[in-house]
């Protein structure tokens, strides 16, 4: 049976989504038993009930921040390893939810599709120590280019950034964008189609990850401020079972 | 974000210390002090620095690598290329204007360097040997079915001809002696 844990409701239409999701359950005759987080119980709360009862299969409805959330509370509970081998499952309700790209899903009724045959993959997951664990992305942004410090399984490099984004296997990527650039400078290279900002992107793959600095600086999970600087970051390889589209694994060759 | 085939990118502001190891792509725009290894291609763009040593399956230089570059496959030094170190490489292009202060070393696989036609030629040789061997025994083999055939075709032949030529002779003798007493027997009766 699958236990559902859909996001707070804040206003009439996240209420539509929300009756729209469990239409398409019943439709795809996948209903199980369904919780709605509330002020009194939040998401973190209904999981590890969820978890507490048994059940096998956890589905988060809602945007990526409750499905972090979620993610964050099975793996912490999972840690205190009173129970494996969980298979979680999404419903992205944002339309412009990144795991929703990332799954190649169009929209809810994809999404309670994929879960209706219940093809699942083994992903990585990024784990800031102490602190939570990424599903999606964990992200630094400044308005000026500012000095890091990134120490990596074998290699080390200092660098003035404006965004940085940690992707949830651990992937890296970088940027130095000059925000106070000249609109003239900016007008020629549009014009020229320089292609200058390419080169000042950077990506990386690690196993391991040390972000250091001078100042203080804060990482945030989906515009939450979750640690600061210096924060490790560590990639757990295979850790979670996610149920997936049913043709997300057509080669190319099948396909043809 | 599963990004497992994204490539390994140096930006160009970056300065690197250390060993990059990526079984991908790795594009280098600005600095690495130390060792770069890649199962795939390595760029090293325009105006990107590299100190230390560079493997991989291909290698394009068109920025400054000071240290030894060792391709599995290829190693092309564009003319805005600059190398200080030895090189070892398969295939090898340095074009014009590029600069290359080094050794350059082309590892030659033994059997390809056993002039490959030879060992062609000596292989079909022996194959042509084992078909002709295997023909002209085939050949031996019914030619000798044949003269055994021959030959008993030959003996049965004979015995029946000697068979049919004592038949033949006996007949004659019978017909002979038969002959002969019909004539006895008509010259009795006109002696008497």
């Amino acid at each position: 049976m699958y236990y559902y844990v859909f996001e707070q409701s804040h206003s009439n239409q996240d209420k539509k989504v929300h009756d729209k999701v469990k239409f398409h359950l019943e439709e795809f005759n996948i209903a199980g038993e369904v919780n709605h987080a509330t002020p009194a119980r939040s998401a973190e709360e209904l999981t590890d009930m969820g978890l507490r009862k048994g059940v096998s299969t956890i589905i988060a409805v809602g945007s990526d921040a409750h499905i972090n959330r979620v993610v964050d509370t099975i793996k912490t509970v999972e840690r205190s390893g009173m129970w494996r081998d969980i298979v979680f499952g999404v419903i992205p309700t944002d339309p412009n939810s990144s795991v929703l790209e990332r799954l190649r899903l169009s929209g809810i009724e994809e999404a309670c599709e994929a879960l209706k045959y219940r093809r699942f993959t083994t992903i990585d997951l990024c784990y800031i120590e102490g602190v939570r664990y990424v599903f999606s992305t964990a992200e630094m942004h400044f308005s000026t280019p500012t000095q890091v410090k990134i120490r990596a399984d074998r290699w080390e490099a200092e660098q003035s950034i404006t965004d940085l984004i940690i992707f949830s296997d651990l992937t890296l990527s970088f940027y130095s964008m000059n925000r106070d650039e000249g609109k003239i400078s900016k007008y020629l290279k549009w014009v020229f189609g320089s292609k200058d900002n390419d080169k000042d992107y950077s990506i990386f793959r690690a196993k391991t990850m040390q972000i250091n600095s001078d100042q203080v600086l804060p990482l945030f999970i989906e515009n939450e401020a979750v640690t600061k600087t210096p924060f490790v970051a560590y990639k757990l390889p295979r850790a979670l079972k996610l149920i997936v589209k049913r043709d997300r694994f057509i080669s190319d060759k099948e396909k043809e | 974000m599963q990004e497992s085939d994204v490539n390994t990118v140096v930006g160009s502001s970056v300065h690197l210390t250390g060993s990059l190891k990526d079984p991908n792509d790795i594009i280098i725009h600005g600095s690495v002090e130390g060792e770069v290894a890649s199962q795939q291609n390595v760029v090293i763009a325009e105006n990107a620095l590299v100190k230390g040593p560079v493997s991989a399956k291909c290698v394009s230089v068109s920025g400054y690598v000071n240290g030894t570059i060792s391709a599995e496959d290829k190693l092309e030094v564009h003319p805005s290329g600059r190398v200080n170190g030895n090189i070892k490489a398969r295939d090898l292009i340095i074009h014009s204007g590029a600069q290359f202060v080094g050794k350059s070393e082309m590892p030659v696989d033994e059997k390809a360097a056993i002039a490959p036609e030879i060992t062609d030629e000596a292989g079909s040789q022996d194959e042509a040997d084992e078909k002709t061997t295997l023909v002209d025994g085939s050949a031996e083999e019914e030619l000798a079915s044949i003269d055994i055939e021959e030959e008993n075709t030959s003996e049965v032949d004979k015995d029946e001809v000697v068979e049919d030529i004592e038949e033949e002779t006996d007949n004659k003798s019978k017909k002979t002696t038969e002959d002969k007493g019909d004539d006895e027997i008509d010259l009795e009766i006109d002696e008497s």
